[in-house]
């Protein structure tokens, strides 16, 4: 087992400087993106838009 | 059987309301948004270069219709009306990681242009090049804006904030972040 010191950072390290955008914070933030895009993107879509672009086609069929 | 090639928006209208949704933070707004987008699409459509990536191009018509609303209006956007809230029940607790409800928190904060590209390149994986494009900026900028947003969420969150002060929206927020806790130890 390899247990790793979780938190214990060698003395004199400074946890100053934050890395924003280090590789796992973006790793972590995109992630949390895709959820709130998904969240959006399960949701039911009206009828309207499919409705309106029938009228758009019917309109032009006309003329 | 039409070959008409404008029939293809229809399937990218799902992903059109959400990206208008991540934008306006309203349903209602979302939806007209999407509505005049498709209106805006069908009617010039001949500016579109077949072959090219048409869910960029509606993509693009939707942020700079939403955009141009924006600076008609003479106020602001209009409030978030409480966007995702049934989902987040749904949503699995992870440790270790930014626990998604303050993550809502702080992302509806943010400004448009930057929910703008963290949806853009983060969520939906366009390279900074192609968001620059879409945007209608440098890709540096579109780069620098990505930080810069990832860094105030961030700030937001009260994690690794530059001055150590973790600067929170308001005491709801706190109240959140202090319940929870950021569990990335």
């Amino acid at each position: 087992m390899n247990e790793k010191s979780q938190g214990e950072k060698p003395l004199g390290e400074k946890p100053a400087r934050p890395r924003v955008n280090s590789l796992a914070v973006t790793r972590e933030i995109d992630e949390n993106l895709r959820r709130v895009y998904q969240a959006a993107l399960i949701e039911e879509v009206p009828d309207r838009f499919a409705q309106l672009l029938a009228k758009l086609r019917a309109k032009e069929a006309k003329t | 059987m039409t070959g008409d090639p404008r029939d293809e928006i229809a399937s990218y209208i799902r992903d059109l309301r959400a990206f208008a949704i991540s934008l306006s933070r309203n349903h209602a707004a979302a939806d007209d948004l999407v509505q005049d987008t498709i209106v805006k699409a069908w009617s010039n459509f001949e500016k579109f270069s077949l072959g090219t990536d048409l869910r960029a191009w509606l993509f693009t018509i939707l942020r700079n219709t939403f955009y141009s609303n924006r600076r008609k209006a003479s106020r602001e956007v209009p409030d978030p009306d409480g966007l995702y809230a049934g989902s987040l029940s749904v949503l699995p607790q992870h440790d270790g990681r930014l626990a998604f409800r303050e993550f809502l928190v702080a992302f509806n904060e943010l400004s448009a242009e930057h929910r703008e590209v963290l949806i853009l390149v983060g969520a939906n994986g366009y390279s900074y090049e192609e968001a620059g494009r879409m945007m209608n900026v440098a890709t540096g900028t579109a780069k620098s804006r990505a930080n810069r947003a990832r860094a105030r969420l961030c700030e937001m969150m009260g994690m690794a904030s530059p001055t150590g002060n973790p600067t929170l929206a308001d005491s709801a927020t706190l109240a959140v972040v202090l319940q929870s806790g950021l569990s990335l130890a």
